[in-house]
Formats: structure tokens, sequence, C-alpha cells
């Protein structure tokens, strides 16, 4: 057991020298851009659709398709508009000012988002049809014309990867 | 942008890794890893020629086999996993691979068949037929990846051990190693495979397990780090020679448990 202990500390030593080196490095350049952001994102993303319940979108983090994932909003409650047209929204929170619409729910000013721009990231989800400045430029989104989709339905939508 | 009170005025000649650029470029991965790699790392590795990259190369690697080693030592064969109930199952789970969503290449289960070879004494390739019909296990446990992230997710399948047992696997060799038709080679130590965690699994959240989560098999283990989970697997062979594998040749860690 001694042993074992004695053992453990050794590496627990050699790993923390290891990690500790990670303090002085730099790293890629915050909101950099990746390649794949420039055109055919969203087309990958569509790639492989996957069911998911409506229900299960509220409050989950909107967030940028780069490397350090910045966060854009907040889905909404109702997650999922349909439009006159049909056509399916994810209302998303946009962060606002200082990004405390999206971590409160306060002050940020709902969009629809066209649900073929969003992605699936885990647990979160990823914009893949539109930049930050687009989803800025959305229209304040109101209720009227627009039904909710009920929290039960089970919707398609594509799948991404992390971007770190 | 707002400059954080703690980042130092200054920081320490990045030039040294000039020298290195070819073994931090080897770990293309992720930045956590490049970082590892860093200034501050390799004035640990004391007596070793910086400006040579084979001795860094082979000391940073001496450690990771040294860690491997502690972490087998220290892993018990009989304790399980936390596990979660099923409310709190992220549906679909994440997905991650060393390539974008869009290459992923779909296996047909129709026709596809799992290879066994190596130290076995049947060697009768099966079928997913045949895989659902040895005992189910359903376990509902934490997926934590390297990266960071983790999510909870629900597999089902027969434990690695129980499809051991059936191939008459020679259970004291060393290694479990596992092709993919994803070109991702893995491996594992024969304690893991025989941990009842340790699932060949065939669904998610109940469902037969869909294409970009590595329909028709992959392996989930609950005591190791993500990248020890294969997916589309194609083949497995018992070997008591170190079988490697896609990122530990990259120089992540073999034995990865959590």
């Amino acid at each position: 057991m001694q042993r074992r202990a004695l053992v453990a500390l050794a590496g627990a030593g050699l790993i923390g020298a290891v990690a500790a080196g990670g303090a002085l490095a730099t790293s890629t350049t915050p909101g950099q851009a990746l390649p794949s952001m420039t055109g055919d994102l969203k087309r990958r993303a569509a790639a492989f659709p996957q069911p998911v319940r409506v229900g299960d979108l509220a409050g989950r983090a909107v967030l940028g398709p780069m490397e350090a994932q910045p966060l854009y909003g907040r889905v909404d409650a109702p997650p999922v508009v349909r439009g006159a047209d049909g056509t399916l929204f994810l209302v998303v929170t946009r962060a606002g000012w200082l990004g405390l619409g999206a971590w409160m729910g306060l002050g940020g000013t709902p969009a629809a988002v066209p649900l073929d721009d969003a992605a699936l990231l885990g647990e979160h989800i990823a914009l893949v049809g539109l930049t930050r400045a687009e989803l800025d430029a959305l229209p304040s989104f109101r209720d009227a014309g627009a039904a909710p989709v009920p929290a039960d339905t089970v919707i398609r939508m594509g799948i991404v990867g992390p971007f770190h | 942008m707002i400059r954080s009170p703690f980042r130092p005025q200054a920081v320490p000649d990045a030039g040294i890794l000039d020298n290195h650029r070819a073994l931090v470029r080897q770990v293309t991965r992720r930045g956590m890893f490049r970082r590892g790699i860093s200034l501050g790392a390799l004035t640990m590795l004391t007596g070793c020629n910086l400006s040579d990259d084979a001795s860094v190369d082979a000391a940073l690697r001496a450690v990771s086999a040294f860690n491997d080693k502690v972490q087998a030592l220290l892993f018990d064969p009989n304790k399980l996993a936390p596990t979660y109930p099923e409310s709190m199952v992220l549906k679909p789970p994440r997905f991650n691979a060393y390539y974008p969503i869009d290459k992923v290449r779909p296996v047909d289960g129709a026709t596809w068949k799992l290879e066994v070879s190596g130290r076995v004494s049947d060697r009768a390739p099966w079928t997913t037929a045949r895989l659902a019909a040895l005992p189910q296990t359903d376990m509902v446990i934490r997926h934590v990846c390297v990266e960071g992230w983790d999510y909870i997710g629900e597999w089902s399948g027969p434990t690695l051990k129980s499809f051991l047992h059936s191939v008459g696997a020679d259970l004291n060799a060393r290694y479990v190693a596992f092709h993919t038709a994803d070109d991702y080679p893995s491996s594992i130590d024969m304690a893991t495979a025989l941990h009842p965690q340790t699932l060949l699994a065939l669904t998610y959240a109940r469902e037969t397990l869909p294409d970009p989560y590595g329909y028709p098999v992959r392996l989930r283990t609950s005591t190791k780090l993500g990248y020890k989970n294969p997916k589309w697997i194609t083949a497995i062979e018992v070997t008591n020679d170190y079988p490697g594998g896609f990122w530990e040749k990259s120089g992540f860690g073999w034995f990865a448990g959590i």
C-alpha cells in the first residue's frame, strides 16, 4: 500500500512538471476563424442530421464556430418556432451588453435563426450559417405569426465536432 | 479586449521553441498539448540537450510510459465508475473524431464482419446479430474527453469480457487491440478489457448506434478518456505486443485512465 502511494506521488509530480509548462505558452489568437468557417461549414454540419427533442434545446449556449467557441447567446423558451411558411427557426437570445443577456436572460434581445444555420455541438449549439455580425443584425423576434413547436416534438438538426 | 491583471508583462523568450518546431508540430491535434511541450516543460528536462529533438522526444515519452505504469498499478479492476440516471443522458451525444463530420464513412451493418485474431481459440468472424445475442449490459456513464469537455451517455452491448470469453481469448495476455473502419487503431490493457463497465456498445440511449457515433459497434469504457474508445470497430486482436494507437503515436498517454 505504502509503495503504491509513493509511486503515485512520483507519477503525480512528473505529470505536474509537464503540465506546469503550459502556463508560459502562447495560444492561438482568440476569435480567429477556422478555415472551415469560410464557406462550407453549414454544408458539412448537414451531413448527418440527428433527432433532438425540441424541449431539450431550451437554455443551451449558442457558440461561435471557432477555436475559442465564444458565447453568442442562449436558446430561448420556447426554443423553436414555425414561421408562416412552415420554416423552423431557433429562437436565440443574443448575448447583448457584456454578455449578460446570455448569462442571465436579461437585456439580450431574441432573434429567430433559421434552424439549418445552427448545429448541435454536444450539449451546446454552434452557429454554422451566420456570423456574429449577421446574428446581431437580425431583427428582434416577436411572437406574432410564429407558432411555438411543442416541447415533445422531435426535429432533426445537423451536428458538428468541437472547434478547439 | 480586457487584459487580465494577472497576465505577466513580459514572457520568456519563445525562441527556444523554434529549435523544436518539428516536435511541437508533430502534436498537431490540440493547443493543450502544444502548450504542454513548452518552455516550462523543456526546462524541467534537466540533463537533456535541448537542441536535440530526439532526446527531448525520448525523455517526454519516458515520462509518459512511466505515468502509464503508475496508472496501471493504481487501476482497481473491481471499482465501478459513477453511473447516472437516464434523465441526464445527452441526446444525441456529442460527435468527435480526428476529421470533420462530413468525412464520416458509414459502415454497412448487413455486410459488416468483426474479425478476431491473436491469442484466441476461435477466430470465426462475428456479425451484429451474434454480438446482440450475447448478454447485454446497459450503463449510463460520463464520457470525458482529453480536450476538457464531457457528457453523460447511455450505452448498451455485450461486455468486452463476455466477448473475450466467447472467443476463448488468453485472458493473461497484455493487450486488446482494435482496428476500425476509419483507420483509428487503438488498444487497451487486459485489466480494463475485463472491467464490468467496458462494453462493445451497440446502442446509444436504447437506440441502434447512429452512423456518426460508430455504428455498428464501438468500444465504451468508463475508466478511460474518450480517445480510448474506438468507433466503427472492424477487428479485435488479443496480443502481448504493444499495439499503440492513433493519438498515442503523436505522444498522447497510452493508459489514459480517469
